[in-house]
């Protein structure tokens, strides 16, 4: 009996092999693993919303940002909280929350002694360095002012948002840094949403834009006024100027402005700003070198879907998917719509390839927020993962074919042009229903695996470790930065592993309304060895870095080439198994 | 279109109530009336007030001997003998009748009551010449009196003779034209198909009968002939306010505002059309029809599905559902449905479309060519067609194709937002910026008055709201 189950298990094993060979690494069936371990890491944060969600507003919240505030190496954690139209007087009501990652797999809740916990009515969250001294700040976007937490460097933060000259009254969204004039100094963008105000309110099912399949509902965004976003200039001294107008980034028309990030589009050397505007055409505002922007989101493609329709557009999602050198957009959109691919065909020429790629197989019932191009099972290619979660509880009380509570799709990347929807083969957390909105993506526990940290409405967040069990290989890079800018945002990285050539960018922004790791993380497959890194920095300075094994966590300064290898941590691999 | 104007002498009529014989009240007033100025003989004249009430009540036997009485004393009394002979004919008498009219005419030729009744009775025997001649004599000795004018110019404008028939109504004295005379000239210059100065007859009607529905819906027909579908929109809209309730009055509303890009109002008028006829299958397909128009045409589904079951003949139906279901991304059932419609009617270039898009959709470009192409071959001129072929050689990155399809929609149709916006990424991906950016432009206001119809379809007239059903 014994002979006869170790024969059935080598054949299994010679089966799987064979099938794995026969498929190739990038198209090999999904093994790695996702697992919910928010309680067993400690994280006891609550987001507060309102349970029938009768205003926009209270729909919109759950930024998440991870960063390393405290520069232990480790991640940490900061959620945005909400409060409701009932407690909006209360600033004190519903509290946001800093976690500080113990490097072994589990987090303290620091945020009292941060002092980051009221910042009133927020949205988003970007972790970046606004000052360039080196430690992470926090720049939460809120219904109403903004707060630019500036670091200490102690554990603590101080609000400094007047004196840097960072507020935005209106309800901001999503917030990023990018240096658009190549000063060496990150600049500002704030994308606005609705102009919306408390004493105002849109009278709930009230009206055309008040319903949905003939449900009252929340109002909006159509229907309601818009509100156009900001561009601050850093000025270099820790104050920055608004150069809104003058930048030509204003949205006189008032577009409802979620997801935004900074990326080089077109590989000019120069940042360029993409905005998902929600039931409106997308930005893409192309930077002229001299301080001002053309928004060229129609003629690029990017603005609107293949028909020429506007989409529910949330978040978004940049990456060079395809291993082409140019980055390509994907943003989450509303239910009945298709989450968009924009693939980048030829220099600031887009298509939609969202049907062509298969993302366009599964659309129907999702309303997606949070996304990232992350390779969840190393193999070289950028996969893509969406969070969804309804905006209208009251689809619970009809038939229409959508839950207000919905499950995250994962998308594989094939590795020829098309993706694979695979989450129910990658655990079944990635399957439990949640109004999900914020995603934030980054190495939490240094293991070389991207884990997935995720800010839900009415309850409680989601940690996702990512177990790998793919067996491949990987390699995750820090770039530090110089002069105001040390985290080398802007940068380009070309990553040359034998056959495999990938590229990524140090971005700021991106997802929903979140901040991610800003370390680039690339996948192998099974490539021990990487033949080049070559360090595109901002300021045109190009470096290489040649023959690093894989597996390992390498830092690279400016000037100075690889500064720092590190293994993958070890002393938290019980968590979440 | 539903609604039709009436035009030509056939269907003058059916806008035309008759003048009855029935009523009888209006000539025994106007002939009490004249018999009270010239006779003061009270026993006399309570007989005659008593025939007239015997007549109101129906008691044609009674009436007739009270004016046998009457008749005895003044035997060549032209209004009693125009009574009696009306109280004759309601007693199936008919050719007495005519005896009796011919000596109240005789007796009294400026009788307007007399010869009015005696063509009357020459109508109703279908004797519409001999109905005419009758007027026309009696107008000889009563050349003003409009009731004898406006029956003549009624019986002309029958035979097709309008400028006749307008010529009698000018000669009404102008103290006599009230909201009737109005009326009446406005029917004739309609039947003439002289919209403008029908409209203006009918509003001069309107001004003394500010809530007839019947003259607002001649109005609506009216605008709709001239082309002018925002004024329609305004007398529809207006009736309705006047009868809120009226299922049909609800679906000429609904079929306007669709006329006027008004998708909301004509879908709320139909939803409370359909809750006082549920079955009705016009109104159920016209429902589904304008709820594929909005944001909310997944709710076309159940109002096409009913009326294919009352009607599984009629490939409109298939159609539609096949449309409906492909919006709801329900392919399979779709594709039958568009399928049943080629069955049907082989000749239907909208399910070839339909079925087009489907394989476009289904990423099968094979045959999403083939169906377009054949959509194309059955109606050369389907803008959709040409745009959808454009969809696919765009997707195959066959440019030039994709731009001569999307030229040949534009020029078809040429407010269609999307085809613009895909000329413009056509252009670009040529090289061709300046096209780009001009196709863009184009796009953009296209756009904007696509957006400006929808705020407009928010405006709400009142007398529709209220009591909103759901399917």
């Amino acid at each position: 009996m014994k002979l006869l189950f170790l024969g059935v298990l080598i054949f299994a094993l010679v089966s799987y092999a064979g099938v794995a060979s026969l498929l190739g690494p990038s198209q090999a069936l999904p093994t790695s693993h996702f697992v919910d371990i928010t309680d067993a890491a400690g994280i006891r944060f609550k987001h507060i919303s309102a349970p029938d969600k009768k205003y926009i507003v209270e729909s919109m919240s759950g930024g998440v940002a991870l960063f390393d505030y405290d520069k232990d190496g480790c991640l940490d954690i900061y959620f945005t909280n909400a409060l409701t139209v009932e407690t909006a007087s209360d600033p004190k009501s519903s509290r946001s929350a800093l976690y500080h990652n113990n490097c072994d797999g589990t987090f303290t809740d620091v945020t009292d002694h941060a002092g980051v916990g009221y910042p009133g009515w927020a949205m988003g969250v970007l972790a970046g360095d606004f000052d360039g001294d080196g430690w992470e700040d926090l720049y939460v976007t809120c219904l109403g002012h903004n707060h630019l937490y500036h670091n200490n460097g102690n554990g603590t933060f101080t609000d400094i948002t007047d004196k840097a000259g960072v507020d935005d009254p209106r309800w901001s969204t999503g917030a990023a840094l990018g240096d658009f004039d190549n000063d060496g100094a990150p600049d500002l963008f704030v994308a606005n949403y609705v102009d919306f105000k408390l004493s105002d309110l849109p009278k709930f099912g009230k009206g055309k834009f008040c319903e949905y399949r003939g449900v009252p509902v929340q109002c909006g965004p159509r229907g309601l006024p818009g509100a156009g976003d900001s561009l601050f200039r850093n000025n270099g001294d820790g104050t920055f100027t608004n150069v809104t107008q003058k930048a030509g980034v204003s949205d006189p028309d008032g577009r409802y402005g979620l997801g935004v990030v900074w990326t080089d589009v077109d590989g000019d050397g120069w940042q360029d700003i993409y905005v998902a505007n929600d039931s409106g055409p997308n930005f893409l505002y192309h930077n002229k070198h001299d301080g001002t922007f053309e928004e060229i989101g129609y003629l690029t493609g990017t603005a609107v879907g293949e028909d020429g329709n506007e989409q529910g557009s949330m978040g978004v999602a940049v990456a060079d998917y395809l291993h082409t050198g140019r980055v390509a957009f994907f943003v989450s959109n509303f239910v009945d719509e298709y989450d968009t691919l924009y693939r980048h065909d030829k220099p600031l020429f887009f298509t939609d390839v969202s049907f062509a790629s298969g993302i366009a197989k599964v659309r129907g019932p999702w309303v997606g927020w949070g996304t990232a191009f992350f390779d969840y099972d190393n193999d070289g290619w950028p996969d893509l993962m969406v969070v969804n979660g309804h905006v209208y509880p009251q689809v619970d009380n009809i038939d229409v074919g959508s839950k207000y509570a919905q499950r995250i799709l994962l998308f594989h990347n094939n590795g020829d042009g098309t993706f694979t929807e695979v989450a129910a083969q990658t655990g079944e957390a990635l399957m439990v229903p949640r109004v999900s909105r914020g995603a934030a993506f980054g190495d939490l526990f240094n293991d070389g695996h991207i884990d997935v940290v995720i800010n839900n409405l009415d309850g409680k967040p989601t940690v996702l470790r990512n177990h790998g069990g793919d067996h491949n290989n990987w390699i995750t890079i820090k770039l530090l930065g110089t002069g105001k800018n040390p985290d080398a945002l802007g940068a380009r990285v070309k990553v040359v592993a034998g056959d495999l050539v990938q590229w990524d960018e140090v971005r700021s922004g991106g997802s929903y309304l979140s901040s991610s790791d800003l370390r680039l993380h690339f996948g192998l497959g099974r490539r021990t060895r990487v033949d080049l890194i070559e360090v595109h920095w901002p300021d045109g300075k190009v470096e290489a870095v040649k023959d690093v094994t894989a597996n390992n966590f390498l830092t690279i300064q400016y000037g100075q080439g690889l500064v720092k290898t590190a293994p993958p941590r070890t002393n938290n691999v019980d968590i979440g198994k | 279109m539903r609604i039709t104007v009436s035009a030509g002498a056939r269907v003058f009529r059916a806008y035309l109530p008759r003048v009855p014989i029935l009523r009888s009240s209006t000539l025994v007033l106007v002939a009490l009336v004249g018999w009270r100025s010239a006779r003061a003989q009270a026993p006399i004249a309570a007989q005659f007030q008593h025939a007239v009430r015997l007549m109101d009540a129906g008691d044609w036997q009674k009436a007739e001997q009270t004016l046998q009485v009457v008749l005895r004393a003044h035997p060549n009394d032209a209004d009693a003998l125009n009574l009696l002979g009306v109280a004759t004919v309601k007693q199936g008498r008919v050719d007495e009748a005519e005896a009796i009219f011919r000596k109240a005419t005789k007796s009294n030729p400026s009788l307007p009551a007399a010869w009015l009744n005696l063509a009357q009775l020459y109508e109703q025997r279908d004797d519409k010449e001999h109905g005419l001649q009758t007027l026309q004599e009696g107008l000889s000795h009563a050349p003003h009196d409009p009731r004898l004018l406006s029956e003549t110019a009624t019986l002309l404008a029958d035979r097709g003779q309008f400028a006749e028939a307008v010529r009698r109504l000018q000669a009404v004295p102008s103290a006599a034209r009230f909201s009737d005379y109005w009326e009446l000239l406005g029917r004739v210059y309609l039947s003439n198909s002289d919209f403008a100065k029908a409209e203006e007859a009918l509003l001069r009607a309107l001004h003394g009968k500010p809530e007839s529905v019947t003259m607002l819906r001649q109005l609506t027909g009216i605008a709709l002939k001239r082309g002018d579908t925002a004024r329609a929109w305004q007398y529809v809209a207006r009736a309705l306010r006047l009868a809120p309730n009226s299922p049909e009055l609800l679906y000429e509303y609904a079929q306007v505002s669709l006329q006027n890009k008004l998708s909301s109002e004509a879908v709320l008028a139909m939803r409370k059309a359909l809750l006082m006829e549920p079955d009705r299958p016009d109104f159920l397909f016209f429902l589904g029809d304008a709820l594929l128009d909005t944001s909310d045409f997944h709710e076309a589904l159940p109002y096409f599905r009913r009326y294919v079951e009352l009607r599984p003949d009629d490939p409109r139906g298939h159609l539609s559902l096949g449309w409906a279901l492909f919006l709801e991304k329900s392919f399979p059932e779709a594709r039958q449905h568009l399928e049943e419609t080629l069955r049907l009617d082989a000749k239907q270039a909208d399910a070839w479309y339909h079925l087009g898009m489907i394989a476009y959709e289904t990423n099968d470009s094979e045959k999403a060519l083939e169906f377009l192409t054949h959509a194309l071959e059955v109606d050369p001129g389907h803008a959709r067609a040409h745009w959808g072929l454009g969809m696919v050689y765009s997707r195959e990155g066959r440019y030039e194709k994709s731009r001569d399809e999307f030229e040949a929609a534009a020029h078809l149709d040429p407010d269609e937002p999307k085809v613009h916006y895909q000329l413009s990424q056509v252009y670009a991906r040529l090289g061709e910026s300046e096209r780009a950016r001009s196709e863009l432009r184009l796009y953009q206001e296209a756009q904007k008055k696509s957006d400006e119809r929808i705020k407009l379809s928010q405006r709400l007239p009142s007398g529709v709201r209220g009591g909103q059903p759901r399917p």
